[in-house]
């Protein structure tokens, strides 16, 4: 990408209307969950995997099923569960019988050869076959017999699990976790809302969606996501979030000193950087802005910012620390003496 | 691509200038009030020093000191302001964010952000917000201390009255010493003239720069004035004394009979006066005045000689009274006899004891003057004197030692031995004196075998005891009660 020069306006809107179109649909399809649609959507236009906790029924395969349809991407979804093996997911080397009556051995990919992947109940299965898996999706490709093969492109694990029912489960471990762009939550919706997909969709089935986008369409969105600017000051109030977010280190804030064991990693920043793009592109601006990042920070860092116990017994939350990350670092990095602030005020 | 005024990005470019200068105005209170807290509180404590150490008020001075602290928290306010003060880049950025413009102003910033200039959002007018916290208290508490330390009442300003190392006290004795001298004359006026340039010294140094020197200065002229005092004293109290003895002679003398004050008696008198006045310059002046001459002496001028040297003799007594005041001669006590005409058994009072002391000063001062020293002690044996010659038993001095052989002095009486008899008995004695004394050298042996010999080291020393036996007792309670009536010793 050339800095010096922006997407122009005119490229920009159709790209805008075409994300837009998918968030809106996705709205249409399930009701009450915008945030985590849009927080879906700027994940896969980051190209990255995402985890969905949330409790049964919420619709998290429905989303997902509704993602694959609209971008007309393949969908395969997996149950995870305790026997569950690697060789089910990445597939093995069958022996096969040739007409000519020789034999041979044959690969006979697993679910993972697909574009998206819906890993359900992922934290079910041994960490055998979680590792086999994120391996994977680290390095979009498989290999096995020492013969690797590249995974469609594009590639999206979206992962769920449920935050109850733990017993019998191998919960993912933090390494693991960090190669999740976002981790969602799923919650619950309104009774306005229940009450029109009661009254309105027959046993609760989402409607069909109205459009399929051609995947020329979907390139052309990744295109666009590399002409987004990431100026210098922001990226450097990204990277001083992700740092005051580490313990011992110089920008730590207190709060971070006394609940925090293990920060983000740099992965994280990476991310964030990622995310916001695509954040400015759903709002049609050709550059990132800080409020871009900052609606994409909760997503992207709270299953990275590792807790103590001291947090846990005084019921703090990684988005708790996270909203006073937000709130405390400057994204103009001005380093004000104490009793004097800046303050947004009339327009 | 040509700008306007109405260009977002300058608009915003604008807005972080005029957000810029509002900060150093606050930054500048910011640094300015806590220092000028400290200022007021330094410069009210110089000029509370300055007034303390010397009591003066000078208000140019003052108004200076105020002046500076204020110049010195207004430098460290702009100071502090220009160090914390944020670029322009930096508010141009906070503008950004906090006016949602989406990066365009920071992408503005790095590069040109062409068509999408009329999408940004105008940006928001800031509030700085500031509140000093501590700073504002120390300001009020410091303008207070410094217009306290200003207003202070000279009444409550006072020096210190003396310090560690002050002299002053010990100079004013010596001074008051050095003028009593210089008064009476007592030293050449050069030595004075010199021990005034010390003291001068003394005065003008008188402070903590030089403790050590300042107090040997002080030691020794201490130390000359009070060798000058004793030598005077001395020679006052000599002056003095043969001024008595001279007004005690000529008295005797001049009541004795024509007949018996012999020429020869006046001749060596009249050479004793002339002999002493070489050495008395009080003697020769009176002399000189024509009281009497030294060759001629009658009863009338020795009388008027006499009274002259009482005189005389009292008002170097009263010159010798005001040295001892003034530290500059130490008391003595009257030499016994020295006062002639005490009663008996005052202490220095009897006119045996001025007898004998005339007669001793006679010996010293005039060997061999026979004739004088018999005109003298005749005057005496007639009873010129109260209480000689009256026939009433005279028992020696009072204060004389109690002796059981021998003469006790001032006791004219001729010694008799008494043999007395008795009873003996060591039981019956009384202890009336014990005491050591240095063995007897010349018979070391004997002395070594007697009873009672102490050793300690190489040293000897003899134990003795004095006792009384009854019939000692017995002789003592008839000496003094010849008629035997019941009386107790």
């Amino acid at each position: 990408m050339s800095k010096s020069e922006l997407i122009s306006p005119e490229e920009m809107l159709p790209v805008r209307d075409a994300a837009n179109r998918i968030l809106e649909e996705l709205d249409r399809i399930l009701l009450g969950h915008h945030e985590v649609h849009r927080l879906l959507l700027i994940g896969i236009l980051s190209r990255g995997h995402i985890l969905l906790e949330g409790l049964p029924g919420v619709g998290k395969t429905a989303l997902v099923k509704a993602l694959g349809t609209l971008l007309s991407l393949d969908f395969k979804r997996i149950q995870f569960t305790p026997d569950l093996l690697p060789s089910d997911i990445l597939g093995c080397n069958i022996l096969q019988v040739l007409p000519d009556g020789r034999r041979e051995m044959e690969f006979q990919p697993g679910a993972i050869f697909t574009n998206i992947l819906l890993a359900d109940e992922i934290n079910r299965a041994s960490p055998k076959t979680q590792s086999a898996m994120l391996e994977a999706m680290q390095e979009q490709a498989v290999t096995l017999l020492g013969e690797t093969r590249p995974l469609p492109d594009p590639f999206f694990v979206l992962a769920s699990q449920n935050p109850i029912e733990l017993e019998g489960t191998y919960p993912i471990p933090e390494a693991q976790l960090d190669r999740f762009l976002f981790k969602i939550a799923v919650g619950g919706v309104g009774s306005e809302v229940l009450t029109e997909i009661i009254a309105r969709r027959r046993r609760g089935e989402p409607p069909k969606p109205e459009f399929r986008m051609a995947r020329e369409e979907l390139s052309s969105l990744f295109r666009a996501m590399e002409r987004i600017h990431l100026s210098e000051p922001v990226a450097n109030y990204m990277a001083r979030l992700v740092t005051a977010g580490h313990p011992g280190s110089p920008e730590a804030l207190p709060e971070v000193e006394r609940f925090v064991t293990f920060g983000a990693s740099p992965r994280a920043a990476i991310a964030l950087a990622e995310s916001a793009r695509a954040a400015a592109l759903l709002a049609g601006r050709p550059s990132v802005g800080f409020e871009d990042v900052k609606s994409v920070a909760h997503a992207v860092l709270n299953h990275r910012l590792i807790l103590n116990y001291q947090a846990k017994l005084e019921k703090i939350t990684s988005f708790d620390l996270i909203d006073t990350l937000l709130e405390k670092v400057d994204p103009a990095g001005l380093t004000l003496p104490d009793g004097v602030s800046l303050e947004a005020g009339r327009g | 691509m040509r700008l306007d005024k109405d260009d977002p990005v300058t608009r915003a470019g604008h807005m972080a200038r005029y957000v810029r200068r509002k900060f150093f105005a606050v930054l500048f209170l910011y640094g300015f009030l806590p220092a000028a807290g400290v200022a007021a509180f330094f410069g009210g404590g110089a000029i509370l020093v300055y007034r303390l150490l010397t009591g003066e008020f000078h208000g140019d001075l003052f108004a200076g000191i105020a002046g500076f602290a204020l110049l010195s928290a207004m430098l460290s306010g702009i100071v502090f302001a220009w160090r914390k003060l944020p670029d322009s880049r930096r508010l141009l950025i906070w503008l950004d964010g906090a006016s949602h413009c989406g990066g365009l102003l920071t992408t503005s910033l790095e590069i040109d952000p062409g068509e999408w200039r009329r999408s940004i959002a105008p940006v928001v007018k800031p509030r700085i917000k500031f509140s000093s916290g501590r700073g504002w208290v120390m300001l009020p508490v410091g303008l207070l201390f410094f217009a306290g330390a200003f207003l202070l009442p000279e009444s409550a300003i006072s020096k210190p009255e003396r310090h560690t190392l002050d002299l002053t006290r010990e100079t004013a004795e010596l001074e008051q010493k050095i003028e009593i001298l210089e008064e009476e004359a007592l030293m050449p006026e050069k030595e004075l003239a010199d021990l005034n340039d010390g003291v001068e010294e003394l005065k003008a140094k008188n402070d903590a720069t030089n403790p050590a020197r300042m107090f040997e200065m002080h030691e020794a002229l201490s130390r000359r004035v009070g060798l000058a005092g004793e030598e005077a004293a001395s020679r006052i109290r000599e002056e003095s004394r043969t001024m008595q003895m001279l007004s005690s002679a000529l008295d005797t003398l001049g009541a004795l009979p024509a007949e018996q004050f012999t020429p020869e008696a006046a001749a060596q008198m009249g050479e004793l006066l002339r002999k002493l006045a070489e050495d008395n310059p009080e003697l020769a002046e009176l002399l000189k005045q024509g009281a009497a001459s030294a060759m001629s002496l009658d009863p009338e001028s020795m009388k008027r000689l006499a009274e002259a040297m009482r005189d005389s003799s009292g008002k170097l007594e009263q010159q010798l009274a005001r040295m001892i005041e003034a530290k500059l001669a130490q008391a003595q006590c009257a030499k016994p006899g020295s006062q002639p005409g005490g009663s008996d058994g005052e202490r220095g009072g009897s006119p045996e004891e001025a007898a004998a002391d005339l007669a001793e000063w006679l010996a010293q001062n005039a060997p061999g003057a026979d004739e004088l020293e018999a005109a003298m002690m005749m005057g005496y044996g007639i009873g010129m004197i109260p209480g000689f010659g009256s026939g009433e038993p005279g028992r020696g001095r009072g204060d004389a030692p109690l002796l059981f052989s021998g003469n006790t002095p001032g006791f004219g009486g001729k010694e008799v031995d008494l043999a007395l008899a008795g009873e003996m008995d060591p039981a019956r004695s009384m202890s009336v004196q014990q005491f050591a004394s240095a063995p007897d050298s010349a018979d070391e042996e004997r002395a070594a075998a007697a009873a009672g010999h102490l050793r300690g080291g190489d040293a000897r020393i003899d134990r003795n005891e004095n006792r009384i036996y009854p019939a000692h007792r017995g002789a003592v309670e008839r000496y003094f009660n010849p008629k035997g009536e019941r009386n107790s010793l």
